[in-house]
């Protein structure tokens, strides 16, 4: 068992990373979420319960998720959405690496779109083209119904390109 | 599309660097050392594959069970998804809907099982368990009971049973008050939790807008013009004074024992509610002495509604808090399942001395889903018990011999 939750780690500690990374713009903050994500769910196991194998993602997701939201509530003020939209995003060290500038000009992009997003939105939207979860993965996360999450979804793209416009006008 | 994806292209630039991803890994190894897994995964997993061939299982083992004694009473605590709900929802709300021979008596008991249905969504929110099939399979049973219970006061109204539609509508009024109470206090703590549970507020609403209607209207026709039901009001006004001296003692008797364990919001609640409950009873009390017995009815009603909402809020709030932290203390559960049944003795007073018996239901943890389809699956069940009920102040007993099936 303990062989199998390691290798889920391999397989899924870096898009747990990002997916924290870009709900939190907050690099070690999201290092942090995601190894108690790890954590929590191995408690889960560790206490008798069962998580099919396919159920793993999910079920990482989902904890995640949890986490991150406790984690808005906690930081209401430091965390705020006006906040976000002033500073966009966190800019890292990749803008350093060899690819530079673009990604650098990727990542500020991304930043100030998320930031356009309140927490519900960016949820649906960090899910669906950044992890690139289906709807019904997504549902299942979420505890919701695929059909409203891809209302979330399509709303989150509206907003996204009201602010695409208006920022090319 | 395209443009949408094309913004988040270089979200995958963004991973651990390797450094990072291994040094988490050796604190997540490290705590998996200190915390080895007590059944391992593989087992479990056949384990819950083969459970699906055996639906029927748990029906068998608990029809089994019977006949030792104890289990219908341990199911009535079983959540959805729980080994004995079945047995809960198959088996112990036959006996009681049997039982329940008039139409108040039916339209309670509809009621009850709606709350419960509110009061298992709260519990498995707690813990941490509510699936979204599973949700919405509860609401659709609280529909259906709400549904049932609404058409039985409507019935009793259509009879001309005006107090006993307005008991009952008080009641399941209330109820459904002090879970909105309820909810909303949780959630207020909660984004997670309020988005969860978005829906079934929101059904709860409907419901409770419908039972507060029902309610009023009764009373309305009760205070005007002559009817069966004045005179039996001015019968029974006498028991009515004693139900809701009671039920404020009772309520203040929980409210003492739990206090410190609720939340401020909850205190204020309870307080506020009990508060009133004991201004509406003076006020009933000021009626009577005017001779006006239908407004002292309406006033004792109002402050049996009261009490109920208290005490519904402190049970249910005990039982989710401590489903919420059950995480970190297992036994806290064990104590607070003591403390319902002997809540549950507080109310239905002569409940207690039946305890030789396995049968007997008290009525809050009593549940349904299904209510006829089963019928032929089963046979030969016979269970005897004395079985209490306790409907808007119809105390009864029923010694009870049932057959079920053929």
């Amino acid at each position: 068992m303990k062989q199998e939750f390691a290798k889920a780690y391999d397989d899924f500690a870096d898009a747990i990373f990002r997916h924290c990374y870009f709900r939190l713009s907050n690099r070690e903050r999201a290092k942090e979420l995601m190894q108690e994500t790890f954590m929590r769910t191995w408690s889960y196991i560790e206490k008798g319960n069962t998580i099919e194998f396919t159920k793993i993602k999910p079920f990482l997701y989902k904890t995640a998720s949890n986490l991150i939201i406790d984690e808005y509530r906690k930081n209401k003020n430091e965390l705020s959405l006006d906040k976000l939209k002033e500073d966009g995003f966190e800019v890292v060290d990749e803008a350093k690496t060899e690819e530079g500038i673009d990604t650098h000009m990727g990542m500020e992009k991304i930043g100030k779109v998320l930031g356009q997003l309140d927490h519900k939105h960016r949820e649906v939207i960090v899910m669906r083209y950044i992890d690139k979860l289906e709807p019904k993965e997504i549902a299942e996360v979420l505890n919701d119904t695929p059909n409203n999450v891809s209302v979330k979804i399509n709303r989150g793209i509206k907003q996204i390109r009201r602010y695409i416009e208006d920022e090319r006008n | 599309m395209k443009e949408i994806k094309d913004i988040f292209e270089y979200s995958n630039k963004i991973t651990l660097t390797p450094s990072e991803k291994d040094g988490v890994k050796r604190t997540l190894l490290a705590h998996m050392d200190m915390n080895p897994v007590r059944v391992g995964l593989g087992e479990r997993l056949k384990y819950q594959r083969s459970q699906n061939k055996f639906k029927l299982m748990p029906l068998i083992l608990a029809i089994l069970l019977t006949f030792s004694g104890g289990t219908a009473l341990a199911a009535n605590s079983a959540l959805p998804g729980d080994l004995l709900y079945p047995v809960k929802v198959g088996m112990n709300e036959k006996i009681r809907g049997v039982l329940a021979f008039t139409s108040e008596a039916e339209a309670g008991y509809q009621g009850d099982l709606a709350v419960r249905r509110i009061e298992e969504i709260e519990q498995l929110i707690a813990e941490g368990k509510l699936e979204v099939t599973l949700k919405e399979k509860i609401e659709e049973s609280f529909e259906k009971h709400s549904e049932k219970t609404l058409n039985l006061i409507e019935e009793l109204e259509a009879k001309g049973n005006f107090e006993a539609a307005a008991a009952v509508g008080a009641r399941f009024e209330a109820s459904l008050k002090a879970h909105d109470e309820l909810i909303a206090r949780i959630s207020d703590n909660s984004e997670f939790i309020r988005a969860r549970l978005e829906s079934t507020l929101e059904r709860l609403n409907s419901r409770l807008d419908f039972a507060a209607k029902a309610r009023v209207d009764a009373e309305t026709r009760l205070e005007s013009g002559e009817s069966e039901s004045r005179d039996r009001v001015e019968a029974t006004i006498e028991a009515k004074v004693q139900q809701s001296e009671r039920a404020i003692d009772s309520a203040k008797d929980d409210f003492d024992q739990y206090e410190s364990k609720l939340s401020d919001r909850i205190k204020t609640e309870v307080r506020s509610r009990i508060k009133s409950a004991e201004e509406s009873h003076a006020q009933g009390l000021i009626d009577l002495g005017n001779k006006d017995f239908v407004a002292a009815f309406i006033d004792f009603q109002s402050s049996l509604s009261l009490t109920h909402q208290a005490k519904v809020m402190i049970k249910s709030w005990m039982s989710f808090e401590v489903r919420f932290n059950k995480d970190d203390n297992a036994s806290d559960r064990d104590d607070l399942e003591d403390r319902d049944d002997s809540e549950d003795e507080d109310e239905d007073k002569d409940e207690s001395d039946d305890g030789d018996k396995s049968d007997d239901d008290d009525e809050k943890d009593e549940s349904d889903d299904r209510d006829s389809d089963d019928e032929d699956d089963e046979s030969d069940v016979k269970i005897e018990g004395d079985v209490d009920f306790n409907v808007n102040g119809l105390n009864g007993r029923v010694n009870s011999r049932v057959g079920i099936g053929s």
